[in-house]
């Protein structure tokens, strides 16, 4: 526990003083930096998690949040690699468009902790399909048409409906956590998308570690309590 | 435009490629009873066929403004893995069938998908004298067909995991193109580069990490 807690708060400190750094030397290089320690992590926090789900033969919560944080990761991945051979990708990237993907694997996973909590409903399922699919088949038309408009919408309607189905779950034990770090991710990606502050675009980038982090922790959550249908 | 691009693809090799490779493929899917091994024809079938799609749609977005640098980092992977996923589909209607041939006819269509391609783009490669003409078509061969078939066979993981399940089917599979899009788009950027033997290993490793996950699965069934 005092080990976890040592974890989060190094990475809480890391994104303070990237934050802070970046101001300071207002220079990129810290950014860039702070890029490949986060693609780095990703990479990390996905190999382990994806390990774990491989030798458990898990088939359902623990795959779809791995599949998930292997967009993330291969997102980084994609980010990390373009950077190291000094190719600037464009700012609507096949990269970007895969970590938009990972929320449809959380989205999954949120509707299998419902299921699991025996909430019922086959148009529910109908109406979830229909919506994430027009919002996904919207993002990678936009994409293909560099739009960045229908992107942000996509994203933006995305993150709403990824919200409302967390929030739905907070009074369930075993999916609070879960939910939590979903309702997070989804806040800090539209207040990225809004910048309010020129700051607080640059902080919620530097949490990126602390997120991957929380997912680790999460999947640790999982194996230790061994609550869900394999 | 549409007119264009189809006059310009009749034009070109794919109509007397795809006709030379279907045909008699087509004679042969109708002489096998195996059903298994019909839906493997079938499927690589499609994917050589699959490039006419993938020409005209690549084409057609490739014509938009300022899109020329993004066709094969951006545009192709996107609609290649999309055109070549399409009729995994069909198996969430049908369910009589061994699992793991879900995987193995998507990794037929890839790997039908990049012959075709591979053939469209023969003729540049042997215009080259001699031997010279050799090397870059053994390695493309080797690694395209490994990174169409391996990316494909991502897809037919996802439809394999997701079609006995009441969730999210659709987005799930559009979330795993994603994936195989950005490994294509990775493959077509990296080439090119100074990392280009992580192009070129990246497929292989996805193969190899496949045939043992597959491995496992027939051995843990005791085999079939």
């Amino acid at each position: 526990m005092i080990r976890k807690n040592v974890f989060i708060l190094i990475a809480l400190l890391y994104s303070i003083s990237v934050t802070v750094a970046a101001f300071i030397m207002e220079k990129n290089i810290i950014m860039d930096i702070h890029g490949y320690i986060t693609a780095i992590v990703s990479f990390i926090v996905a190999f382990k998690i994806m390990h774990t789900a491989i030798r458990t033969h898990d088939k359902g919560i623990l795959l779809y949040i791995v599949l998930g944080i292997s967009c993330l990761a291969l997102g980084n991945l994609y980010f990390f690699l373009l950077g190291i051979v000094g190719i600037v990708p464009s700012v609507i990237s096949v990269g970007l468009f895969t970590k938009i993907c990972c929320y449809l694997f959380f989205i999954a996973a949120l509707l299998e902790y419902k299921k699991e909590a025996g909430e019922k409903g086959s148009l529910n399922y109908i109406l979830i399909n229909s919506i994430t699919f027009i919002l996904t088949a919207a993002c990678a038309y936009a994409v293909l048409a560099n739009n960045i408009y229908v992107l942000n919408s996509s994203v933006l309607l995305m993150d709403v409906f990824c919200i409302v189905l967390a929030s739905g779950l907070l009074r369930n034990k075993n999916a609070r956590f879960f939910a939590c770090l979903m309702l997070m991710v989804a806040a800090l990606d539209i207040i990225s998308a809004i910048q309010i502050f020129a700051f607080t675009g640059v902080f919620i980038k530097s949490l990126s570690p602390l997120l991957y982090l929380l997912f680790a922790l999460l999947i640790e959550s999982v194996k230790e309590g061994d609550v869900h249908a394999r | 435009m549409l007119a264009d691009i189809i006059n310009e693809m009749l034009v070109s090799n794919i109509p007397g490629f795809l006709f030379s490779v279907l045909i008699p493929l087509i004679f042969l899917i109708i002489m096998v009873k195996d059903k298994s091994s019909k839906y493997l024809m079938g499927f690589f079938c499609y994917g050589i066929f699959s490039v006419v799609f993938a020409f005209i749609l690549n084409q057609w977005f490739s014509n938009y403004p300022g899109q020329i640098n993004r066709v094969s980092s951006d545009i192709a992977p996107i609609v290649e893995e999309t055109v070549k996923a399409l009729p995994l589909l069909l198996f969430f209607r049908k369910s009589n069938f061994n699992d793991n041939l879900i995987i193995y006819c998507a990794m037929a269509c890839g790997i039908g998908f990049s012959i075709h391609e591979t053939l469209f783009y023969f003729t540049s490669f042997v215009s080259l004298p001699g031997l010279f003409s050799l090397f870059p078509l053994i390695v493309r061969t080797t690694t395209t067909s490994l990174m169409h078939g391996m990316s494909t066979a991502i897809i037919g993981f996802g439809v394999k995991i997701t079609k006995d399940k009441e969730i999210i089917k659709l987005p799930m599979i559009l979330g795993l193109i994603a994936i195989s899009a950005t490994i294509h788009s990775l493959y077509n950027i990296l080439i090119g580069t100074r990392l280009a033997i992580f192009a070129l290993l990246m497929p292989a490793a996805f193969y190899f990490m496949g045939f043992a996950l597959m491995s496992d699965k027939e051995n843990a069934k005791g085999g079939e």
